[in-house]
């Protein structure tokens, strides 16, 4: 029994050690490590602000953790203010920048992949009585298989869900595979006004990922709906 | 004095992927790019020296008993270390590497050199033996991660070098890296033959 | 995600050899006699289920206390000491079993997919009963492959193969082939 206390009393102390070392480092690391993962969200929401010819849509574009906590405008305790019976989530906070008669709001969403959660920064640029899905950027697609459902995140895939009229959201986004048509390149615009996202020929053999991602679109729409802005 | 011999061993002698067979894991699951696999190489290489260090220092200090247990502790922390290091200075490779960071921890290489080296040598040696073994390791999983990435994507850290008519997503994919390792393996097993078959004539 | 669908998922989509690569050194090391592959398996599904829940437990009061970039140590030593029981438990009720395993059996300890079960659990914010049903599954997709390929390996002794790829470089082509075959699991729709 004794020597069974000793045993555990040595290798208490050398983890007692090994904690210590590490907080101290944690500790010290800390702030790069919130700097990093600000500076990659603030990133995904200053991409989002551009439009199709990556111009900024608004001038006042936020640069730091301050003026990024004015332009909250829905917050909840916990990290997810929305959810629904697919599991696709909004998550908090959702930012409303107001310039020049028209409101933008970023939201982070995300709609079940592959093998989980594909979450991207989505904005949607409300002018008058109109409202329009600008752009979105994926941000998290780890449980997506590379080289097929990991393509989500190409340019050229990214660009087939932005610019979707609001004809487009109402009718609820789908995959050109889940709506039965497929458009040709030229009718792409066409496409977005009936909500069909065309993918089928640029990115084969993955649709899981997409429809992910399309989820995760009709719940910011839904979120919209309930705030009263669509 | 030190022995120069320990730290060229790991290259190819008793090089950890394809001779020992050793840190199987990480090597199918993060070459799918000559980025990710040098990201990697390097990490393990890190807590490798580290740990067979630490080792080293305290193997008079460890009752025999639980030499184990408390070189898993001391590797943990290095590689906990690590982990915060990249989150904070390179995140987007921190991001990529995932879940394969804090499981350098099971790395059997670096369990392995603990128990095998640095626990029954000075510091000195087993700082060359870290060395030797985390840059075989870092090699291996370069040529891995280049022929997975030139074949499968065409690029070579992100640089084209080859058409999009010519790529095979086949390497990019889980069954395409147990073939590719597979393959190497096989390749570099005919060459030790040839050799031996040479040397017995 | 509905537990049903974290099942099967588990198994066949997001196999933990096949698909998520964790738990390969055994899955080469114990392979070649399917006594030993079942035994291992079982022995691992043991030892992930628990570890995979007790890890979950820990880390939630890990939480509570700001620690959590403690979990990786947390959690191996946890690994480290149900594997010792494990070793205890079945040196006392099977020595043969215990023979065939070998230098595999503490090796658990080092299995990737002990860990990479705790540490998924916790990236996914599973609850406790998804935790639960998490590391079994993942387990059974584990131990699921182990003895397909054991089967495999125990035929393919008796062929005729060239000298290069005997042992190990074989089975990791075998492997790639059977991976291809689990990636046709990838379009169930749960």
């Amino acid at each position: 029994m004794k020597n069974y206390i000793k045993i555990g009393l040595i290798l208490m102390t050398f983890t007692l050690i090994s904690a210590f070392v590490v907080a101290f480092i944690y500790t010290a690391v800390k702030p790069y490590i919130d700097n990093a993962e600000f500076n990659s969200k603030l990133k995904a929401i200053k991409t989002v602000l551009k439009d199709n010819n990556d111009n900024y849509l608004i001038k006042n574009i936020p640069e730091n953790s301050q003026q990024l906590s004015a332009l909250v405008w829905k917050s909840s305790e916990n990290d997810v203010l929305y959810t629904d019976s697919t599991n696709a989530k909004v998550y908090s906070p959702v930012y409303k920048i107001e310039e020049n008669g028209k409101n933008i709001y970023i939201m982070t969403v995300s709609g079940i992949g592959f093998g989980g959660d594909v979450k991207s920064v989505v904005s949607f640029v409300s002018q008058e009585n109109d409202i329009y899905l600008n752009k979105i950027e994926v941000i998290d697609y780890s449980q997506e298989t590379p080289g097929l459902g990991a393509r989500i995140v190409e340019s050229a895939v990214k660009a087939r869900f932005s610019d979707i009229p609001k004809s487009g959201l109402e009718k609820t986004i789908k995959v050109n595979k889940d709506a039965g048509v497929t458009y040709s390149k030229d009718n792409l615009d066409q496409a977005k006004a009936n909500g069909v996202i065309q993918l089928t020929d640029i990115m084969t053999g993955a649709t899981i990922t997409p429809r992910g991602t399309v989820k995760s679109l009709n719940i910011a729409v839904e979120f919209l709906k309930k705030e009263g802005v669509m | 004095m030190a022995d120069i011999k320990n730290l060229t061993k790991g290259f190819i002698k008793q090089n950890p992927t394809f001779v020992q067979v050793l840190g199987m894991c990480p090597t199918l699951a993060v070459t799918t790019s000559a980025e990710n696999a040098l990201g990697m190489g390097l990490a393990v290489l890190a807590v490798l020296v580290m740990s067979n260090i630490a080792i080293s220092l305290i193997r008079k200090l460890v009752p025999d008993n639980i030499r184990i247990p408390v070189y898993i502790v001391v590797i943990a922390s290095f590689v906990t270390v690590i982990d915060l290091l990249m989150h904070g200075f390179t995140y987007d490779l921190w991001k990529t590497l995932g879940l394969f960071i804090p499981l350098i921890v099971v790395n059997c290489i670096i369990l392995g050199r603990a128990e095998a080296f640095a626990s029954k040598n000075g510091v000195l040696d087993s700082i060359f033996d870290a060395l030797g073994m985390g840059l075989g390791f870092t090699g291996s999983l370069l040529l891995l991660g280049s022929i997975r990435e030139i074949l499968g994507n065409g690029t070579i850290f992100g640089l084209k070098v080859m058409s999009e008519t010519f790529k095979m997503y086949l390497f990019i994919l889980p069954p395409g890296a147990f073939i590719a390792l597979g393959l190497l393996l096989a390749f570099f097993n005919s060459l030790t033959l040839k050799k031996q078959k040479k040397g017995g004539k | 995600m509905g537990l049903f669908a974290i099942f099967v998922s588990a198994i066949l989509v997001n196999n933990f050899i096949f698909s998520r690569f964790l738990g390969i050194c055994p899955f080469l090391g114990v392979s070649k006699k399917i006594d030993s592959a079942t035994g291992m398996s079982l022995a691992v599904i043991f030892v992930m289920t628990m570890a995979g829940t007790i890890s979950w437990m820990l880390n939630q009061l890990l939480a509570v206390m700001g620690l959590e970039f403690l979990k990786t140590i947390v959690f191996i030593l946890v690994i480290a000491v149900l594997v010792q029981f494990v070793e205890f438990f079945i040196k006392k009720t099977s020595p043969s079993l215990y023979e065939a395993l070998g230098i595999y059996l503490p090796l658990i300890t080092t299995n990737c997919a002990v860990l990479g079960v705790a540490l998924l659990n916790v990236q996914n914010n599973y609850n406790i009963v998804q935790a639960i049903v998490n590391s079994f599954a993942s387990a059974l997709g584990f131990g699921m492959a182990l003895v397909i390929f054991a089967a495999i390996r125990e035929r393919m002794d008796n062929n005729d193969i060239p000298a290069p790829f005997k042992g190990t470089a074989i089975a990791l082509i075998t492997a790639g082939l059977l991976s291809m075959a689990f990636m046709g699991f990838s379009g169930l729709k749960i």
